[in-house]
């Protein structure tokens, strides 16, 4: 299986950029080209609607941080509306780096990343089950809802309103009860087929650094350049 | 011959009990044999099965006396890992045995485990798949596969290091017929490669004509032992008093036919479709049905997989919208939201189906009618347990106190999904016996089932959905 699309290292290391940008002060200018540089692999991958979607979040936050802040006077609400404009604004690219990855990347791929990034088996192992938990969370929260709906507990917005801890007790109780077993099982079947066998693990999923992968870390770390070369400020 | 199991007077006790779930079993298997291991549930069969692919006592631990050896591997000495190329196991719940999300990794899983070059790795999924015709779901996802598929599946993977020894742990238990017969003819395949198969059953009767050798294991002990030809011998109601289920199923096929022509009296229906289609926008499941359900009956709901039983069951009480037709209750149309009050869909897994700290409070959660707690109690023999947490109770019982939940909140219409899977004849005969109690309260009851022998004795009425 060859992975398609970008490299899951790549999805990585865009995360690590994001973070690294937190940290610098970058112009209005290069702050939208990081942005627009950010969400173009949603498009490369044919999901315009997300892609899109952030790219008017993205707006809305630089608008308002623009021409509604400077009129915010209460103190109380500056610092509502400040986090919302520009803390969460800066934490928009990892946002999106972040959401790329997970939607774009399968189990087993992260899996093999691991691998081929030689993460150590008593940190891998924790991984792969914790990603093959998500999916049958999931799954069982689906059956619980349905119970629930039978029994006529937590099934209108307002129940959940009035009592959002017992609602949320309905929901984690049995699904905490069942997530025992699953593991019990999950072990022992994965025990049987050579989990824990010690030294190497290979892999079937093929990973493939491509030229789209340097192009995107490139563009990815021009702001980056320009910023220090200050050559638009 | 070469001895593939031998077990010297084992007995086995888990750590943290009292009494030992094993005692003095002697057993000796040699290779290319196919035993099979019955016996109600608690005889120890699980428990035999742990010791035969090592999870104990290295991982599930206990205190092993005698000695077993599972090929050269020594019980209690030997590691969970010198096991993993000699034996594979498939287990019964589909559920929760795959370890990765698509086929094609989980078929790869054990070998990427053992570090094999995955060029290596590709041409063994693909013949493995190819071999036991399973090359049709690699690329499917798991997670929406059936039962049956996933239950396939496991079956490959287990055998992908091609493992001397072969354990299957009531591996048919949530499966329809088509998807026996698939796992009967993989076992068949393999026993022709001379692979040792040691299956734990409750169904019998897909094992005719695989099995060399017949055990029946009750309170820990070998009680008894036949060759195939004394166990075809036997009659199925001597099977029935050894607590056994069915070796022949055709007498329960006639029995189901049967009831299949006295189900087209609508005349006093409680509840009833008209031209009733279920499924999704985008593609029906069921059309054009016409259904009678009468109050104080059982009906059965059976066909295989994928013909859209759960879409109806769903539809039926209210969790889904029907597509188009009606849906009558007493003759008169009920919305989607007079149906999910009306209605209790029992599921499989207990687990899902309780939320409270003790049985009592349960059964009260949302009840309309809390001043019959204590007859009902009674009536489900729940009443030594009310205090108890609901969680700590059996299988059977939290199916109890889920009915008493049911009927103390006014449901009148009350389905089970796959109610008896995994059970063995006791237990079956139980259930049973609870539908016919039921009958009393004259509720409409729903059956959706694979399971025959249940729905041939204890079901009034049947109906058959076909694809």
């Amino acid at each position: 299986m060859i992975v398609k699309g970008f490299d899951p290292r790549a999805k990585l290391l865009m995360i690590i950029l994001a973070a690294v940008y937190v940290t610098i002060d970058l112009s209005i200018l290069l702050e939208i080209s990081l942005i627009l540089i950010f969400i173009l692999p949603f498009f490369v991958s044919n999901l315009p609607l997300i892609g899109s979607s952030f790219f008017v979040i993205y707006v809305v936050q630089l608008l308002g941080s623009l021409y509604l802040l400077p009129y915010v006077e209460s103190p109380f609400f500056i610092y509502i509306v400040s986090f919302i404009f520009n803390g969460f604004r800066l934490l928009l690219p990892g946002i999106i780096a972040g959401t790329f990855a997970i939607k774009t990347t399968s189990v087993s791929e992260w899996v093999a990343t691991f691998k081929t990034l030689r993460v150590p088996n008593w940190l891998l192992i924790p991984i792969a089950v914790m990603l093959r938990f998500f999916p049958a969370v999931r799954e069982d929260y689906h059956h619980i809802r349905k119970a629930m709906a039978f029994r006529g507990i937590g099934t209108s917005a307002l129940d959940l309103l009035k009592k959002p801890a017992t609602t949320f007790e309905y929901i984690l109780i049995p699904l905490l009860m069942n997530a025992t077993q699953v593991a019990e099982d999950l072990t022992v079947s994965a025990l049987t087929k050579g989990l824990s066998l010690p030294g190497k693990h290979t892999t079937i999923v093929q990973l493939k650094w491509t030229v789209s992968d340097w192009l995107l870390i490139i563009a990815a770390l021009i702001p980056f350049i320009l910023n220090i070369g200050g050559t638009v400020s | 011959m070469t001895r593939m199991i031998q077990s010297n007077a084992v007995s086995f006790q888990y750590l943290h009990t009292t009494e030992a779930f094993l005692k003095d079993i002697n057993i000796n298997v040699n290779k290319g044999e196919c035993i099979l291991i019955c016996g109600a549930s608690g005889s120890g069969k699980s428990t035999y099965s742990r010791i035969l692919n090592g999870i104990s006592p290295a991982y599930i631990e206990g205190e092993l006396s005698g000695e077993h050896f599972t090929a050269d591997l020594r019980a209690g000495e030997s590691e969970i890992e010198e096991y993993v190329p000699k034996v594979g196991s498939v287990f019964q719940n589909p559920k929760t045995q795959h370890f990765t999300v698509d086929a094609m990794s989980e078929l790869a899983f054990p070998l990427e485990n053992t570090g094999v070059d995955p060029e290596i790795i590709r041409e063994k999924i693909i013949e493995k798949s190819e071999a036991l015709e399973v090359d049709h779901l690699l690329d499917r996802n798991l997670f929406e596969m059936s039962g049956g598929e996933k239950q396939q599946i496991a079956f490959v993977a287990a055998n992908m290091l091609e493992p001397i020894i072969l354990i299957l742990d009531e591996v048919t238990s949530n499966l329809d017929q088509e998807a026996i017969e698939r796992i009967r003819n993989m076992v068949l395949k393999l026993k022709a490669t001379g692979q040792t198969i040691i299956i734990f059953e409750h169904r019998l009767a897909w094992t005719r004509g695989i099995v060399d050798r017949y055990l029946l294991f009750d309170d820990g002990k070998i009680k008894k032992e036949w060759s195939a030809d004394e166990f075809n011998q036997l009659t199925n109601d001597q099977l029935h008093d050894l607590g056994l289920r069915s070796m022949d199923l055709d007498a329960h096929r006639e029995q189901i036919q049967l009831k299949l022509k006295a189900s087209n009296n609508s005349a006093n229906a409680k509840l009833s479709t008209k031209n009733l289609a279920v499924g999704y926008l985008d593609h029906k499941v069921l059309n054009n049905l016409d259904l009678s359900f009468n109050a104080g009956e059982v009906t059965g709901l059976l066909g295989p997989n994928g013909t859209g039983k759960s879409t109806l069951a769903n539809t039926l009480s209210g969790l889904q919208e029907s597509i188009t037709g009606q849906i009558l209750w007493d003759n008169k149309v009920v919305s989607k939201k007079e149906l999910i009050q009306k209605s209790y869909l029992v599921m499989q897994d207990m687990n899902y189906q309780l939320f409270s700290d003790s049985v009592e409070n349960e059964i009260l959660l949302g009840a309309k009618h809390p001043e019959y707690l204590d007859d009902l109690l009674n009536a489900l023999n729940l009443s030594e347990f009310r205090d108890r947490h609901p969680m700590s109770l059996s299988e059977g019982q939290k199916q109890r106190v889920v009915i008493a939940s049911a009927l103390l909140s006014g449901k009148e219409i009350i389905i089970f999904d796959e109610p008896t899977s995994g059970l063995d004849y006791e237990h079956m005969e139980r259930f049973g016996n609870l539908l016919s109690d039921l009958k009393k309260s004259k509720n409409v009851i729903i059956v959706i089932t694979h399971d025959e022998e249940l729905a041939s004795k204890w079901c009034d009425s049947i109906i058959q959905l076909k694809k």
